[in-house]
């Protein structure tokens, strides 16, 4: 097998990562849009707890996802390193609110390892794989299943 | 295909059969609970002397014999035989351990091995309390399970804090995919089947394949304990 053969069967894929908490997450590069400071978020009356509110980014109304919450973690207070990820999702264009925003890696296909998914098909379909870097665990998300369809209809209402 | 005559004698061991089912389901109707196992710690205490203590080990599989157990001694296991997993068929070798003050076996041929454990692991998001998360060990990448979550359940298990009281080793199944997180680690034993009691009816609890009888500990079968896992795949 040639060189390049190799690289087509086994592509490298450029990833986001970000920590929330203890650990550090992976989000394809490609659906990134720009990774902002914390501004003013408005809430929004009436939205789910996920929802932190609204903000205005160049003149378009952006949800933000309170990150945390989705992923069933204990809230914490926003500092100098917390940073909203506007990210491109098959339906929307979010942000999501995260602890601190690390580097971009590259990781080839093999490397990437399906997370055990012990719950529910719903409780963390959105768990893409794992892989290690750096003597620890990241874990990649895939963000076309971050939200479930109900959720994405909500979002409509924004 | 050609009929094979029966024996006579095949009508007698029938008979023989459904007379020891009937026996045996008077038996073993009552399954030890985990309750009543834990009541009786203080009799298992005294026969695992703290000097049995192990550290952290390689389990080293038993060599498998081929002599079965057979004979009078052993008519009374005809029906267990039946649903006893293969090496309990012959004399095997457990690893002994703790979970909080529960003392429990698992046969060796289901485990790879045994580490010391830091508590330190990958959480994986909204996954059920007994799913402590990931860690990386040698190229692996294993789901650590809570195993007092497992065996005792959320109202008992729930009351202990895990940050003050963390869990100190792992035993590893055989395929290396799952660990279950213990406390103390204290002997390995070699068991013969008849002095088990095994469960006839595993519809609840399946993984409580028997107990020994002389030390009262569950034995416990991993295999039904971990779930089932998917064969790591690129995506």
């Amino acid at each position: 097998m040639s060189k390049s053969d190799g690289k087509q069967n086994d592509p490298i894929m450029q990833w986001v990562t970000f920590r929330l908490g203890e650990e550090k997450y992976g989000i394809n590069v490609m659906q990134v849009q720009e990774v902002l400071r914390v501004s003013e978020i408005a809430p929004v009356p009436g939205a789910p707890s996920y929802v932190l509110g609204i903000i205005n980014l160049r003149g378009n109304v952006v949800t933000v996802i309170d990150t945390r919450n989705r992923f069933g973690l204990m809230s914490k207070d926003l500092d100098d390193a917390t940073r909203i990820v506007i990210i491109e999702t098959d339906q929307h264009i979010i942000g999501i609110m995260v602890d601190s925003v690390a580097e971009v890696v590259d990781l080839r296909a093999s490397e990437i390892e399906t997370a055990p998914n012990v719950g529910n098909d719903e409780s963390s379909k959105y768990i893409q794989g794992v892989t290690s870097r750096d003597n620890e665990l990241l874990i990649l998300v895939d963000l076309n299943k971050f939200l479930s369809d109900e959720e994405n209809e909500e979002l409509d209402m924004f | 295909m050609n009929k094979v005559s029966r024996p006579v004698a095949v009508k007698q061991i029938v008979e023989q059969e459904l007379a020891l089912d009937s026996y045996l389901a008077t038996m073993l109707a009552e399954i030890p609970s985990t309750e009543l196992i834990e009541e009786k710690e203080q009799q298992v205490k005294k026969v695992v002397s703290p000097t049995d203590k192990v550290q952290t080990i390689t389990l080293k599989k038993q060599e498998q014999k081929t002599e079965l157990v057979v004979g009078v001694a052993s008519s009374t296991a005809v029906k267990a035989l039946s649903i006893m997993p293969k090496y309990a068929q012959t004399e095997f070798s457990a690893l002994f351990f703790k979970v909080g003050n529960l003392v429990l076996a698992a046969p060796l041929t289901d485990l790879s091995r045994a580490i010391k454990f830091d508590g330190k692991v990958t959480k994986i998001p909204q996954q059920p309390l007994w799913f402590m998360g990931l860690k990386a060990e040698l190229e692996k990448k294993i789901g650590i399970l809570n195993m007092a979550y497992l065996i005792q359940g959320k109202n008992r298990a729930g009351t202990r804090d895990y940050q003050q009281q963390p869990f100190t080793n792992v035993i590893l199944t055989e395929d290396g995919q799952w660990g279950l997180a213990c406390d103390e680690l204290l002997t390995i034993s070699k068991l013969t089947p008849e002095k088990i009691r095994w469960r006839t009816d595993r519809q609840s609890k399946p993984w409580l394949i028997g107990t020994v009888i002389e030390q009262l500990v569950v034995i416990v079968d991993i295999n039904e304990l971990v779930p089932k896992r998917k064969r790591s795949s690129s995506t």
